[in-house]
């Protein structure tokens, strides 16, 4: 027989779902388990104990019980680890953040722990609430950590950073940069500056990722390359809806590279 | 299990259609069907023929209602110069309960929520912004948020550095701290749509407010900055439904974010 298991852990919600009058189901990514669906019964309820802390994005500590048995665990408690007060008071941080936790859904599998993948997104998130200036240099930032911590780390090498001319080259298929006149598998042409712009986000630490300002092309031209990059190791699993509906709400990546 | 009765059958199936019904309620609802009085049945079936052939939405509000203009657009005594946006229908009819709103609706159709692809273009923001300007454009082009800047954190919503072309890093570093106060009019400057006189003195047909009750989530949130931006070149007053504790509920037991905005969303006792 299954044996029922109280488990308490941080967790990063990544959705939630309306579920029958007041019920939510809620995709958490959780620090021990990982990837799971529970139950909150009663969340949309105004006097509900779980309050904000389901809302996307929330960083939050949760208790539920599991049980191996069932793919949807019940939510028991609730609450703020850091409250991001900020993170939905601008429509490019929301974004932004809604852009990062749809990529951790879509790339982890249900209940398998990552512990360095937590500890980024967490730590992305929280930088997202507390910056004003070039936030969206966490989104290429975040998706080439996260390739790292899943296994495709892009092999940039800095003497092939300084040999590129005016244009080189990005390999999709190990996320090197290239010269123009170099041969390697799945080749992409892209500006000196959108290549060095993109080797700073696969080897420079968050601090420094974050102090890089960009033009509008040259941001463009680089979220486009990461982008690339995932698609080609990802495919179909890379999501694309979020996207989608920032280029209907016209918020570009460049837009926290204020002046 | 299967019934004996095609007909029976082919209600449960019709009946698994509905939203949160599955086989086993539907089950129990053919049953009880079975057993009631046929007069009772004749009803139900002639309810739901009804909702379907009489109902329509509004041209105005888009709320669902028996003819169009619905009885809210068409009350003169309704308060033309407010409009609430609300979600779905069914959020008007919880305003409405309350008595105490004598403006007019806008009914979006849900909100935009970038998790599940639904953007600006999916729900009725274009109308709404046409029945503040009738010159807003109908061609699809989306809202000037170019030439807006209603980031309360000081970033643009476009516009980078024009001197960034350089992928060098730089030293400057981005204040953190740097935080605007959210724009807030003043509880005497907003018009809560009660006094419908006040609606003498406006232009005819003029909108001067704009009151924004959508749900306080993600999703609400992005709604309302969105349709705050779009709606910033207008001359109208753009507010929001407060944010914070229900009444009966216990401070000890809120939430940091809930109390927080509690705390900012506070007013004069």
């Amino acid at each position: 027989m299954a044996q029922r298991e109280i488990i308490r852990t941080d967790a990063i919600v990544l959705r939630n779902l309306n579920y029958g009058e007041t019920s939510q189901i809620v995709t958490l990514f959780t620090r021990k388990r990982g990837k799971i669906a529970v139950m909150a019964k009663g969340a949309r309820k105004t006097k509900s104990a779980f309050g904000s802390t389901l809302q996307p994005m929330s960083y939050t500590e949760v208790v539920f019980y599991y049980k191996p048995t069932r793919t949807l665990q019940i939510l028991s408690e609730s609450s703020h680890v850091v409250a991001f007060h900020d993170l939905q008071r601008s429509l490019t941080k929301i974004t932004l953040g809604l852009r990062i936790v749809e990529l951790v859904a879509a790339l982890m599998e249900d209940e398998d722990p990552q512990p360095a993948v937590f500890r980024l997104t967490a730590r992305v998130l929280r930088h997202l609430d507390a910056r004003s200036r070039r936030a969206a240099n966490l989104w290429p930032f975040m998706q080439m950590r996260l390739a790292s911590l899943l296994g495709v780390a892009p092999a940039v090498r800095r003497d092939n950073v300084e040999a590129v001319g005016s244009e080189g080259l990005l390999s999709l298929a190990d996320g090197g940069v290239y010269p123009a006149d170099a041969t390697p598998e799945s080749a992409r042409t892209a500006s000196r500056a959108a290549l060095r712009a993109y080797a700073v986000f696969v080897r420079a630490d968050l601090s420094t990722a974050l102090r890089m300002r960009l033009s509008d092309d040259v941001r463009a031209e680089v979220e486009d390359l990461v982008e690339a990059f995932m698609r080609y190791h990802f495919e179909d699993a890379y999501p694309d809806r979020t996207r989608q509906v920032a280029a209907q709400l016209r918020i570009q990546a460049a837009a926290s590279e204020s002046t | 299990m299967q019934f004996t009765s095609e007909s029976v059958e082919a209600l449960v199936e019709q009946f698994t259609k509905l939203p949160t019904i599955g086989r086993k309620t539907a089950q129990r609802l053919a049953n009880y069907i079975l057993k009631m009085d046929e007069e009772a049945v004749e009803k139900i079936a002639e309810a739901l023929l009804a909702v379907k052939r009489k109902v329509q939405r509004c041209s105005t509000c888009h709320v669902v209602a028996d003819r169009d203009p619905c009885p809210i657009c068409s009350d003169s005594k309704r308060d033309p110069s407010t409009i609430c946006v609300v979600e779905e229908s069914s959020d008007l009819l919880a305003i409405e309960r309350t008595g105490e709103y004598r403006g007019r609706y806008h009914v979006l159709g849900g909100v935009i929520s970038p998790l599940d692809g639904v953007g600006p273009d999916d729900l009725r923001i274009r109308e709404l912004a046409r029945r503040i300007d009738p010159d807003f454009a109908s061609d699809g082009d989306p809202p000037p948020l170019d030439a807006v800047d209603a980031d309360p954190d000081g970033e643009g919503l476009s516009g980078g550095s024009p001197s960034g072309a350089s992928a060098t890093t730089a030293g400057a570093a981005g204040d953190p701290g740097a935080d605007a106060s959210p724009k807030d009019a003043s509880p005497e400057e907003r018009s809560n749509g009660a006094d419908a006189s006040s609606s003498e003195d406006a232009d005819e047909g003029r909108v001067n407010e704009v009151i924004l009750a959508v749900n306080p989530n993600v999703e609400g949130d992005t709604t309302a900055y969105y349709i705050s931006q779009l709606l910033e070149p207008f001359d109208v007053s753009v507010t929001r439904i407060a944010r914070g504790l229900p009444i009966g509920g216990d401070l000890e037991y809120a939430d940091e974010a809930t109390l927080s905005r509690a705390l900012e969303g506070r007013g004069d006792v």
